[in-house]
């Protein structure tokens, strides 16, 4: 039943970047016998192992539960961030390369996510827009029977698909102009849509929206890059949901905390 | 002998977590923002904990290795989160299920734990859909329930395949929120790497800053290790590849006593294991056994394609041995019915280690689109991993492992014998006994750090008021000169054998010795393997780059040789527990029918292990389990 | 003001006021269109419905009023759609990915276009302003009548009569169309319109309009160069009056 392994190898262009440096290069590897039921991560696994064996630095890149739920793993593959087809990096598998192939591996980065070091880049940006607004304020403590408030099964579908967001940063590296337009309107659509989001729903927007900004995102231009590159299948539906909110609480006035403001 | 007072409050069990709070000490909350309070890990456990104690007005540092809280693994939970709402009607109550979990865990839990665990779970879900935690709902708008293994009844809610996700995000944003209030001071790559005790109480800890290696310590008046679990010293596991066990083996080194090290979770439904270069072991819900059939080939060596096998010469094992509940049997029983089939050469698949796991009736039952609807991106992770569509041949899978039941031994405060520290969520051995049944990690987690240790921890503080202990404390620049000693070591070795190299095989006799089945002369060998492992270790491991820089070389090194030594205490804990119990399969105590057989009258109780320094064996003490409420029965899921 | 400056200041309002511009601009450039179209109906119908344009309003605001008030209105629009669009821009040109090398998915042609597009339109807009309005530039066949203010007509005829003028109209306007296709498009996103059940036909729309648009604006120049449409009523007299108009002017 053991039939022999088929492997195969490629070429690695590596982009490599010492820490507190903010210039890099492309480094060539090659990296041979590699099974072809690895996953693309384990493939680098394969080249560290060999670089740690040969005395060298291994190549820093960022994976964590690799299965594609974290969002901690991000490589732009041959110009596309996390490769062909709407996966995470680590879901990607060797079977899918053709022998021989020469792979250039780059890191995340764009204007608002600096290159730390190697395929390491800083998304901190992106906890920073949550932390602006995106929650509800709630402490722990007892709450009321949430049977109480029904919500339709096709609203909280609608609520799941933005809330799938994994927070991996592909749409904003996968932006011509890197815009976290789908990111943030992922996390605002679904709070939105939910009874429980409504009383912040407006001074959410606004003060997510300027989080955005200040923290060095581009502006959406409708490209959809981003909504193709998302693993998750996250619509480019919420950015336009999150423009028609901001368009509301400007109106309204920005925190608007229910119809009926205390006077 | 260490004093292991868990006190337990008397009185009747239903009442016992009321009158404590009753009668514990309290911060007043003017006081609070005077306390500091160290949280480290920010899964379910950590970050509702943090951002609990946050709102509460303390002052709260939280430490992650991750870049953002949001990476934690407990995102990875698929299937759901028990909460006996008894919505369905189907005869759930606080007791019911206190008795599955209880009856789950084999009876090795602690009977007043457990309880208060049940008691919590309905608030759970009340506070997550207070969040705006979107759980599936039915067509009229009310929370849907589905059912998982080892119990009779619907109690599970779900967020689609990824419950875990939407439970961390709640958690996650509630602390971005206390970060936003300058409650919460968030230290992102900062691995935990020792824990500072001053008088026998924990002060701080020392942490490596991940970018620039820099070693640095931190001052609090408690130190709460929401850390998880210790599984990925196995290496091929469903835990993340940064999962560790640094953070609760150095606290068990500064004086936390390690509770049942031996018992962990394998879990039946995985994709198996493929070769050598695999990294991690990809978990499949446990709710598809809810409609898929595991079956074996009745024919050994069973060549033929599995759509060609006709029915009669199909096994359905759990369902011909376990007549009640089916493929929906515990975890650890169909685990090992899993590893029986295939030890016993039913197994298929290229290495023989698999199991078929069919939907084949249930698509043709309930057509193909419920069964999308259900299960739709279980199908789609599991063809883009392995190349096959589960709606054309069955599911491959094997057991792997997942979670660990022991951890850092916590009294009913959930405070360890350290005081001020205290351990939440999978890193402590408190609830799940010697099995932890489907979906009840998440509850355990949310219910320690939203409502559990927020209303204990100040039993511990409201001492301290004017006694605080800084940075400035000679015990803190010990820790740093320790910690800095450990890696220049580790840098200093140069020798041939990677890090990874070393954990592979750590892993390996792990798997093959302490795994789903055990015995003593393994035990022993794997021991034996484990000190010559750890001797190649320091002798013999080559880490490059530097240590003053983003070194993941050396971050993987620091983890193994800690996970050395918990897998050696894992094996000495196996060895020692002389019964066979929920996971605990030794071979030498098994029923006629190859089912565990236990020994209360020698084991009813949990293995409490104590360090006492390098040159001195671990020592064992226990706490004996008492039976008040529930009477041990063999536990029968025919 | 502080809520509309602190809403200019984010990049959702810099894109809502590009939007609300190219509106206005969207709607001009479509009048427009069905106004050329008035020289299917021969000199007269051109040059009385540009008089028209003329004449609205005029009981409350007199002559030619309203047709002023509608070009600074356009004016504001092109200036603060232009500026916005640079600003907008300033800030994408840093925030942009800074790899090497960079493959797209999913964009249009209009898309990626748009900074090449509008950047030519805008050129297009003040040449086609200096030539039909100012009458600064005018370049005109041989053999037609000069550049005459009012004389809507044949002032195209003398120009479309050129074969690269033509061709430079008609190339302007398939920019105006890649650009309309994909501005109504986004227009719409920004706004908050579009939704997955009605964008097809969202982007349906917007097609149809912009081919529209470019059919329409391309059908008077390429009808004026192959002559399918009548001379300019002037021209059957213009032999003859072309001594006598020189001559007058020499008289005065």
């Amino acid at each position: 039943m053991n039939e022999p392994q088929k492997t195969l190898s490629v070429r690695l262009r590596i982009w490599r970047q010492p820490i507190g440096n903010s210039n890099g290069q492309f480094v060539e590897y090659g990296v041979n016998d590699i099974p072809v039921e690895a996953s693309f991560l384990e493939m680098l696994d394969i080249l560290n192992e060999q670089l740690v064996e040969s005395g060298e630095d291994a190549v820093a890149f960022e994976s964590d539960c690799r299965e594609g739920i974290c969002g901690t793993c991000s490589l732009v593959i041959d110009g596309l961030p996390h490769g062909e087809g709407q996966c995470t990096t680590c879901q990607l598998q060797m079977r899918n390369f053709k022998d021989g192939a020469t792979i250039t591996v780059e890191p995340f980065s764009t204007g608002a996510f600096k290159t730390i070091k190697d395929l390491v880049v800083d998304r901190s940006p992106l906890d920073r827009i949550i932390e602006s607004g995106g929650y509800v304020t709630v402490h722990s403590g007892p709450k009321p029977e949430p049977n109480s408030i029904p919500i339709e099964e096709d609203v909280v579908e609608d609520a799941l698909d933005a809330s799938a967001c994994i927070g991996c940063g592909a749409c904003v590296a996968a932006c011509p102009n890197g815009s976290a337009s789908l990111f943030t309107s992922a996390k605002i659509g679904h709070l939105a849509l939910l009874p429980q989001g409504q009383t912040e729903r407006y001074g959410r927007v606004r003060k997510m929206v300027e989080a955005m900004d200040n923290e060095g995102f581009g502006s959406c231009r409708n490209y959809a890059e981003c909504q193709a590159s998302c693993p998750k299948n996250i619509s480019i539906k919420y950015i336009g949901r999150m423009n028609k909110d901001y368009i509301h609480a400007t109106i309204h006035g920005g925190d608007n905390r229910g119809p009926v403001k205390a006077t | 002998m260490m004093d292991l007072d868990a006190k337990i409050p008397s009185g009747p069990l239903e009442d016992k977590w009321d009158s404590h709070l009753e009668h514990i000490n309290l911060v007043g909350p003017r006081n609070r923002p005077t306390y500091d309070v160290i949280v480290v890990g920010t899964g379910l456990a950590g970050a509702s904990a943090a951002s609990s104690l946050a709102a509460q007005g303390y002052r709260v540092h939280v430490f992650i290795y991750h870049d953002s809280p949001r990476r934690a693994h407990s995102i990875a939970a698929q299937g759901g989160i028990n909460a006996c709402k008894n919505y369905r009607q189907d005869g759930d109550s606080v007791h019911r299920l206190f008795y599955d979990t209880q009856k789950g865990g084999d009876f090795r839990a602690r009977e007043a734990n457990v309880y208060r665990l049940a008691q919590t779970s309905t608030e759970i879900i009340d506070q997550c859909v207070a969040q705006g935690v979107p759980f599936a709902r039915e067509y009229g708008g009310m929370l849907a329930n589905r059912s998982f293994g080892g119990v009779l009844v619907e109690r599970t809610f779900y967020c689609r395949g990824q419950t875990g996700q939407q439970l961390l995000l709640g958690a996650y944003q509630s602390l971005q929120k206390e970060v936003d209030q300058g409650r919460v001071i968030l230290y992102p790559r900062s691995e935990m790497l020792d824990l500072v005790v001053v008088d026998g109480r924990a002060r701080g800890i020392i942490y490596r800053d991940m970018l620039t290696g820099e070693i640095q310590s931190s001052a609090g008046e408690a130190v709460v290790l929401a850390t998880g679990g210790y599984g990925a010293a196995y290496f091929n596991s469903t835990n993340a590849v940064n999962s560790n066990s640094t953070a609760i083996w150095r606290a068990h080194r500064r004086g936390a006593a390690f509770a049942n090290p031996s018992f962990v979770q394998i879990h039946p439904t995985c994709i198996p294991v493929s070769g050598d270069h695999q990294s991690k072991l990809t978990l499949m819900s446990e709710s598809l056994r809810n409609d898929g059939r595991v079956w074996v080939p009745r024919k050994k060596g069973e060549t033929r394609s599995p759509a060609d096998i006709p029915e009669k010469e199909r096994y359905y094992y759990l369902e011909e041995r376990y007549p009640t509940f089916g493929n929906l049997v515990p975890r650890d029983v169909a685990s090992r019915a899993a590893k029986v089939a295939c030890d016993d050469g039913y197994g298929v698949g290229s290495t023989g280690y698999s199991v078929y796991m069919d939907f084949r009736d249930a698509i043709n039952r309930q057509g193909g689109d419920t069964i999308k609807s259900k299960y739709g991106n279980l199908f789609d992770m599991y063809e883009e991993i392995t190349g096959e569509s589960p709606y054309q041949q069955p599911f491959k899978i094997y057991p792997a492992v997942h979670y660990c039941m022991g951890g850092l031994w916590v009294d009913y405060n959930l405070q360890t014998t350290i005081p001020g520290l205290y351990a939440i969520g999978e890193a402590n051995f408190s609830d799940h006994g010697a099995n932890r049944l489907g979906a009840s990690s998440l509850m355990q987690c949310l219910a320690d750090g939203y409502f559990i240790l927020p209303q204990t921890i100040g039993d511990g503080l409201q001492p301290l008021f004017r006694d605080k202990v800084g940075t400035d404390h000679p015990a803190f620049a010990q820790a740093i000169a320790d910690v800095n000693g450990r890696i220049n070591k580790v840098m200093s070795i140069q020798g041939s054998s990677t890090p990874l190299s070393i954990h592979k095989r750590l892993g390996k006799t792990l798997w093959n010795h302490c795994g789903m089945s055990r015995n003593a002369g393994n035990l022993q060998g794997a021991i034996d393997h484990i000190d010559q492992l750890t001797q190649e270790f320091w002798n013999n491991v080559h880490v490059t780059g530097s240590a003053k820089d983003m070194n993941q070389t050396l971050e993987r090194a620091m983890r193994v040789a800690d996970f050395l030594e918990v897998g050696r205490l894992m094996c000495r804990d196996a060895l020692e527990r002389d019964e066979s119990c929920g996971c605990h399969f030794r071979e030498e105590h098994q029923t006629e029918e190859g089912e565990v057989q236990r020994n209360d009258e020698k084991f009813a109780h949990a293995a409490v292990w104590e360090w006492r320094g390098e040159e001195t064996a671990h020592r064992r003490n226990t706490e004996k389990i008492h039976f008040e409420h529930l009477q041990p029965a063999t536990r029968s899921y025919k | 003001m502080n809520r509309l400056q602190t809403f200019y200041g984010t990049s959702i309002g810099k894109k809502i006021v590009v939007a609300i511009t190219g509106v206005i601009m969207y709607g001009f450039v479509i009048g427009h269109m069905l106004g050329n179209l008035k020289a299917f109906g021969g000199a007269t119908a051109l040059d009385q419905y540009a008089e028209m344009l003329r004449e609205i309003g005029k009981a409350f605001l007199g002559h030619g009023t309203f047709l002023w008030i509608a070009r600074i209105v356009l004016i504001a629009a092109v200036i603060g759609h232009v500026t916005t669009v640079i600003l907008l821009s300033r800030i994408n040109s840093a925030s942009q990915p800074t790899r090497t090398i960079r493959r797209r998915n999913a964009s249009t042609l209009a898309a990626k276009w748009m900074a090449i597009s509008g950047t030519l339109v805008l050129l297009f807009i003040i040449i086609h302003i200096a030539q039909f309005t100012l009458g600064w530039i005018t370049p005109h066949a041989s053999g037609t009548t000069g550049f005459e203010t009012g004389m809507v007509y044949s002032n195209l005829w003398g120009a479309f009569n050129i074969w690269y003028v033509a061709l430079f109209y008609v190339a302007m306007m398939a920019m105006v169309c890649l650009h309309v296709y994909h501005g109504a498009w986004s227009m719409m996103q920004t706004f908050g319109l579009d939704a997955p059940d009605r964008n097809a036909l969202i982007r349906g729309s917007a097609a149809a309009i912009a081919i529209s648009l470019f059919i329409g604006f391309s059908a008077v120049p390429i009808a004026m160069l192959t002559n399918a449409i009548s001379k300019p009523p002037a021209m059957d007299e213009l032999q003859s009056a072309d001594a006598s108009a020189i001559q007058i002017e020499v008289i005065r």
